[in-house]
């Protein structure tokens, strides 16, 4: 189950009518949403729409039956276990090339950004950066992690050398298991052009 | 002779001229200023409210005594007290001069111009920015408001403790002890850290030394702007940084009369920095 299916899931068993609704799918052999509509007193579109959401998610089987030539659904319960089985892996962020680590980057020149020093690490502990334009434009913080603000300390500035992060990492003493939320941070400062790579070097 | 033109003699800096109101001007201001009032009939009110004023000064004074351990600061507050007295004197006394206060006064001006001359009541600020600025010769710009760490020395907690003493007491820096490091605020704005409205070095250019022997130095927006050029910045920040690393060694070794003698030997206009003492 991704998040999408979860969140899915998870909005619909909330509702006030998905509990009275499984009770007839466990008791009933199968259901239709007309049939569950008018025992629970509900409007039918609102049992179409959860018996539907719920066979979408393989929760329950649905048939195509016809009576008097006029096709609908009939609805049966799969399992009579319900769960959340999220597998989270798929979120990590690619360590992957050792590449990623070899990047050249330093601050962009006028980056605008403003970063708060911690008191008792040589590290940032935030980072405000400034979104759009005129009316629209907003304060973005940003709290930083131990590692994360460590790595931007060393940054090389505007017109100093690039620097691999690698390189940044073994200097701010940055362990390499911190390496996928360093990398997260230099992506977010990158998208947001407080970060340059620099792209002579692949 | 050469002593004095050596006194007056320009280099050259990199920092835009100090615009800072010169004691000259104050009392040139005050004549002119007495000597209009004395033709409308409010001379006397006039001389009380500047004696107050003054016996302000002296109290301010005082407390940069006390905070910086710097005796030319009870030169000053001597002089303030007998310019308050002179000045209360004249008010009490039909606006007439004393000859003995009067002769008391120029003792102390001299006193306070010979301190004034021989830098001992400056603040340092710029010849820090100056120095700093000396090696760095490129000019590609590159401000970030991010300190610049700078590595390593090795210095006791002790040793640490007496240099930030050193450079409280002449000047040169404001320190504050912040949990695992010492800030050492380079600063314009020394009547506010004095006067406890600053509380930290947060908006001034700094020197920290943590615990852990780490270096690092910040230069801020309002004093990287009153250089002549857009200096590279991590050049700037790097050269400050090792400045200070340079007075850590030559203080390690009791050599802090170099330090004084570096600062000296920039030979910048004495009486910049607003009035003397304050």
């Amino acid at each position: 189950m991704d998040f999408k299916e979860a969140s899915k899931l998870g909005t619909y068993i909330a509702k006030e009518h998905a509990e009275p609704i499984f009770r007839l799918l466990v008791n009933y052999q199968d259901i239709s949403a007309s049939e569950a509509a008018s025992r629970l007193n509900i409007h039918i579109k609102t049992a179409q729409e959860f018996l539907e959401v719920m066979a979408s998610l393989d929760i329950l089987s649905r048939e195509e039956v016809y009576e008097k030539k006029r096709p609908y659904y009939r609805y049966a319960l799969k399992k009579e276990q319900v769960g959340f089985h999220i597998d989270l892996s798929y979120l990590r962020e690619p360590e992957g090339p050792e590449t990623r680590l070899d990047q050249q980057i330093r601050e962009r020149r006028n980056s605008k950004a403003r970063f708060n020093t911690a008191r008792n690490h040589p590290a940032i502990s935030t980072a405000v950066v400034w979104l759009g334009t005129g009316r629209d434009r907003q304060e973005r913080r940003i709290n930083l992690s131990l590692p994360q603000g460590k790595f931007l300390y060393h940054l090389p500035f505007p017109t100093a050398a690039y620097m691999s992060i690698r390189e940044i990492m073994r200097k701010a003493e940055v362990e390499a298991r911190h390496a996928p939320e360093v990398l997260d941070i230099v992506d977010l400062l990158v998208s947001f052009k407080v970060i340059d790579i620099d792209k002579t070097k692949k | 002779m050469d002593a004095w033109k050596g006194c007056w003699m320009k280099q050259v800096r990199k920092l835009k001229r100090d615009n800072k109101f010169y004691i000259g001007v104050f009392y040139t201001l005050n004549g002119i200023l007495a000597l209009i009032l004395a033709s409308t009939g409010m001379l006397t009110s006039y001389l009380y409210v500047l004696s107050g004023l003054i016996l302000l000064v002296v109290l301010v004074n005082l407390v940069f005594a006390a905070r910086t351990g710097n005796p030319g600061y009870l030169v000053t507050a001597v002089h303030y007290l007998v310019l308050t007295l002179v000045f209360g004197w004249a008010a009490m006394h039909d606006n007439t001069m004393s000859g003995t206060l009067f002769l008391v006064f120029c003792f102390t001006l001299l006193w306070v111009l010979y301190i004034g001359i021989t830098r001992k009541v400056k603040w340092r600020r710029e010849e820090i920015l100056e120095l700093a600025a000396k090696p760095v010769l490129d000019n590609r710009d590159g401000f970030t408001e991010r300190p610049y760490p700078l590595g390593k020395a090795v210095y006791s907690e002790d040793e640490l403790r007496s240099f930030s003493r050193f450079l409280f007491r002449h000047l040169v820096a404001v320190p504050y002890v912040e949990p695992g490091r010492v800030v050492l605020a380079i600063t314009g704005h020394y009547t506010d850290h004095m006067l406890k409205i600053r509380r930290d070095g947060s908006r001034d250019t700094w020197v920290a030394f943590d615990g852990d022997g780490n270096i690092s130095a910040r230069i801020i927006k309002e004093d990287y702007i009153q250089y002549k050029e857009e200096l590279t910045f991590d050049q700037l920040c790097e050269s400050l940084g090792n400045l200070f690393r340079e007075f850590l060694d030559l203080h390690q070794k009791g050599e802090e009369v170099r330090i004084i003698e570096r600062l000296n030997e920039l030979k910048i206009f004495p009486f910049t920095g607003g009035l003397i003492g304050f």
